[in-house]
């Protein structure tokens, strides 16, 4: 009777890619960070952001704040957890990385030709 | 000097009194309110709390560490929770119902096995879930009910304990428990009018009274096998952070099985010699699980165990006993499949831990069952190691609960734990397929959406079965319930955008919201089909219960009220006769007649009238006492009666006794009020 569809894609892989917030960022860790350190950051992120750590008085605004903000934590973590998806992860980081590289280097270009028209 | 001594000790007292008291306040304004952490077990339940930042045991109402989690019903009607309902057991087969813990929560297709266990009677209801029939009061109660009278008991006891009302708690279960064992837990503590901060794993719960203290980085495994459920739970502990990284277990397999074995070894054995099956005899089967657990309990330290049974029943030919020996091997050889079966969740847990068994640090066991020799043997065997037996198995899940209490209630700061949801939560699918949604060993608190549309133009609702469980098939998995979405806008099908968010919290337990993504409007949702009380049964049964406990405290009051009358009755009079004419006159025909009311109120059985009359005579004792002191030569007299055995004491005002006095039985007086304080 149903018929379930997928947009899970977005759950697994956190913040949409081209935005400034990927797994890595969001653990405080750098792209060449070991696995060791990744967790280590990522259960000191834990411990403060738990929705257990947060008070029972707090309102149910900053709770829910909260909650998503260990919700986004732990799916930055599962992804660099997992080395295949970290590797997939690196790989469209990277794609993104050349195509920032290329705007701005045509940017450049076409900053150059508007200088130049000036000029004329 | 005596009449020195009697003056000053109410005072010296009442200061210690008011220092007390102050101090108490002050510890209150300290730490926000008292959280306890309750193991409630299938057939012991515990109770602890942080005292001076550990966690410790609290002792029952009995002075005991553990309390059965047993409720019966007497013939008159009365309830009995605990050691004195198990007492009953053997009297009152029908009417006491233990391991209520393994139908809490589930349908009665899922417990075939267990309503033969047991002799009180289980039956279906109208929805198909499990009721337990009482036949003294005529009733039929959800398992959540009986759960919730011994949650009642143990807060109670609690309170009493910690000197303060306890009503927020942190409740463990068994890790395996699906999602409606879980929410039939909470709904049983908010039946017993608890607030349920958190429901937490035992194995979980255990690892945080084990590295509660421990600084050190460890990967733990806790084999936890208690009276009714199996859990394997693997963790890495460091920093303070309390990560489950799997779990399995078997909901199926306890000490009760054990004992179980026992039972069927002792009964066949009869049935063969004597052509009678004591299984049948409900009073018989009582005695036969009682005599079996003791006898498996023995055999964990003797290698032989005796079983006495007289009059176990009885023929045309005579009484027939049972008296016989059963063997350590024997007792072995009975269970040696159901040892084999521990063998299973270890390996799945680690191996979806992605753990060898040399990367495993420590071994802890857990629950009561775990100190049989040949479950020791099989851990010792699988792991290659010796299983660390420094936590006590009967108590460590408490204490952690209390220690997860302390983390909510903000008393425990450096402390946060990371579990998982033991089961996959998925959808059925065309074919009667499950498709996984949210996988087993997800860390919560976690949460996902699915979009789903119409299959037909101008559908309105949708049907989703939402499942739990690790198989393929639908029908080999739990149904937690349909949940039906209605109100969506008519379209042709396969247009409408329902998107459905699933979210587990942190005590494992779903929620389902759903909203139409082109209309941006919430749409309603309805559970059928569920193993759960809806709300509205939680409710009334959480009123029926108050009701219960207000006329269970009405009825303590009564009898209290009445035996402190007819003591007062007694002492009162037995003090007229010692004293006899030293009385004057007056005060002597005032006290007999507010004596004459009170026997009065007490015959007519009025507790208010008693109340106030035992109020009338404790002033006029008073004043006779005051009369007393008042005459030449009092000194002798008032040494003899003492108190007339009221609370207050003789309050007489002070006759101006010498500072020197004083101050010797003070110091004679605080360092033995103060001693007990101080530990």
């Amino acid at each position: 009777m149903a018929s379930g569809g997928g947009n899970n894609n977005n759950n697994a892989s956190g913040p949409p890619i081209g935005t400034s917030e990927n797994a890595y960022s969001i653990l405080l860790v750098p792209r060449s960070a070991s696995a060791a350190i990744i967790r280590k950051s990522y259960l000191k992120l834990a411990l403060k952001h738990h929705p257990d750590k947060i008070s029972a008085a707090a309102s149910p605004a900053v709770r829910a704040h909260h909650q998503q903000t260990f919700d986004t934590i732990q799916k930055a973590y599962d992804v660099l957890n997992d080395p295949d998806a970290r590797a997939a992860l690196d790989l469209l980081l990277e794609a993104r990385d050349q195509q920032i590289a290329r705007d701005s280097a045509r940017d450049a270009k076409r900053q150059r030709l508007a200088e130049e028209l000036r000029e004329r | 000097m005596m009449k020195s001594r009697i003056q000053s000790m109410p005072r010296a007292r009442t200061a210690h009194a008011g220092a007390r008291f102050s101090s108490r306040r002050s510890s209150v304004r300290a730490r926000a309110e008292k959280v306890v952490g309750i193991d409630l077990g299938t057939t012991n339940s515990a109770v602890a709390a942080m005292e001076g930042g550990k966690p410790t045991i609290v002792t029952n109402a009995e002075g005991q560490r553990t309390t059965p989690s047993v409720v019966a019903y007497s013939k008159t009607g009365d309830q009995l929770v605990g050691q004195i309902a198990k007492r009953q057991a053997v009297v009152n087969p029908e009417n006491t119902f233990f391991s209520v813990k393994r139908f809490i929560g589930r349908r009665m297709e899922e417990v075939t096995s267990e309503c033969t266990q047991v002799p009180y009677t289980v039956v279906r209801d109208a929805n198909g879930n499990v009721k337990i029939q009482c036949s003294n009061i005529d009733k039929e109660f959800a398992a959540e009910e009986i759960s919730a009278q011994v949650l009642r008991k143990l807060c109670e006891d609690a309170g009493k304990f910690l000197g303060e009302k306890v009503d927020k708690a942190v409740i463990t279960v068994p890790a395996y428990f699906n999602d409606s064992q879980r929410q039939a837990t909470k709904d049983a503590g908010k039946i017993a009018g608890i607030e349920v901060l958190r429901i937490i794993n035992e194995p979980t719960a255990a690892s945080l009274a084990y590295g509660f203290e421990k600084g050190s980085n460890e990967t733990i495994l806790v084999f936890d096998l208690g009276g009714g459920t199996f859990d394997v739970s693997v963790l890495e502990v460091g920093d303070g952070v309390f990560e489950v990284l799997s779990t399995s277990g078997d909901t199926h397999l306890g000490g009760d099985d054990f004992d179980k074995r026992i039972v069927d070894f002792l009964a066949d054995d009869f049935k063969s010699a004597e052509g009678i099956d004591l299984r049948t005899d409900k009073q018989a089967l009582q005695r036969l699980m009682e005599a079996a657990e003791k006898t498996k309990q023995e055999l964990s330290s003797t290698t032989q165990s005796s079983v006495s049974l007289p009059f176990i029943t009885a023929t045309a030919d005579g009484p027939k006993h049972i008296d016989t020996t059963i063997t350590r091997q024997k007792f072995e050889e009975l269970c040696a499949d159901l040892i084999d079966r521990c063998r299973i969740p270890v390996e799945s847990a680690l191996s979806d831990a992605k753990l060898s068994l040399n990367e495993i640090n420590e071994v802890i066991l857990v629950g009561g069952s775990t100190r049989i020799p040949a479950v020791q043997a099989l851990v010792r065997s699988l792991t290659g190691r010796d299983p660390n037996v420094t936590v006590n198995p009967d108590e460590v899940v408490a204490l952690g609960a209390a220690v997860q209490g302390g983390v909510l209630a903000g008393e425990v700061s450096d402390i946060v734990l990371l579990d998982v949801t033991p089961l996959s939560l998925g959808l059925e699918t065309l074919g009667g397929v499950m498709t996984k949604i949210i996988p087993r060993n997800t860390t919560l608190p976690t949460s996902k959406s699915e979009v789903f549309s119409t299959a037909a133009d101008g559908q309105t609702s949708v049907e989703i079965n939402v499942l739990q469980g690790e198989r393929e098939m639908v029908t080999d998995n739990k149904s937690l319930g349909n949940f039906r979405l209605d109100g969506i806008p008519p379209a042709p099908r396969g247009v409408p955008q329902v998107e459905v968010k699933f979210d587990i919290d942190a005590n494992g337990i779903l929620s389902v919201t759903a909203s139409d993504k082109g209309t941006g409007k919430q749409t309603d949702i309805k559970i059928t089909g569920a193993s759960t009380l809806s709300d509205n049964e939680v409710e009334s049964m959480m009123k029926d219960a108050e009701a219960n406990a207000d006329a269970d405290k009405e009825k303590r009051d009564a009898i209290d009220t009445k035996n402190s009358a007819d003591s007062m009755l007694y002492q009162t009079k037995k003090q007229l006769t010692e004293l006899g004419d030293k009385i004057p006159e007056d005060v002597k025909s005032k006290v007999e007649a507010k004596l004459g009311e009170l026997e009065e109120a007490i015959n007519s059985d009025n507790t208010e009238k008693m109340k106030a009359a035992q109020e009338a005579l404790q002033q006029e004792v008073m004043a006779m006492g005051q009369s007393m002191y008042q005459q030449p030569g009092a000194d002798a007299g008032a040494a003899g009666p003492g108190g007339p055995g009221g609370p207050e004491g003789p309050g007489g005002p002070g006759a101006g006794p010498s500072g020197a006095a004083d101050d010797v039985i003070d110091a004679d007086f605080s360092p033995s009020e103060d001693k007990p304080k101080d530990k």
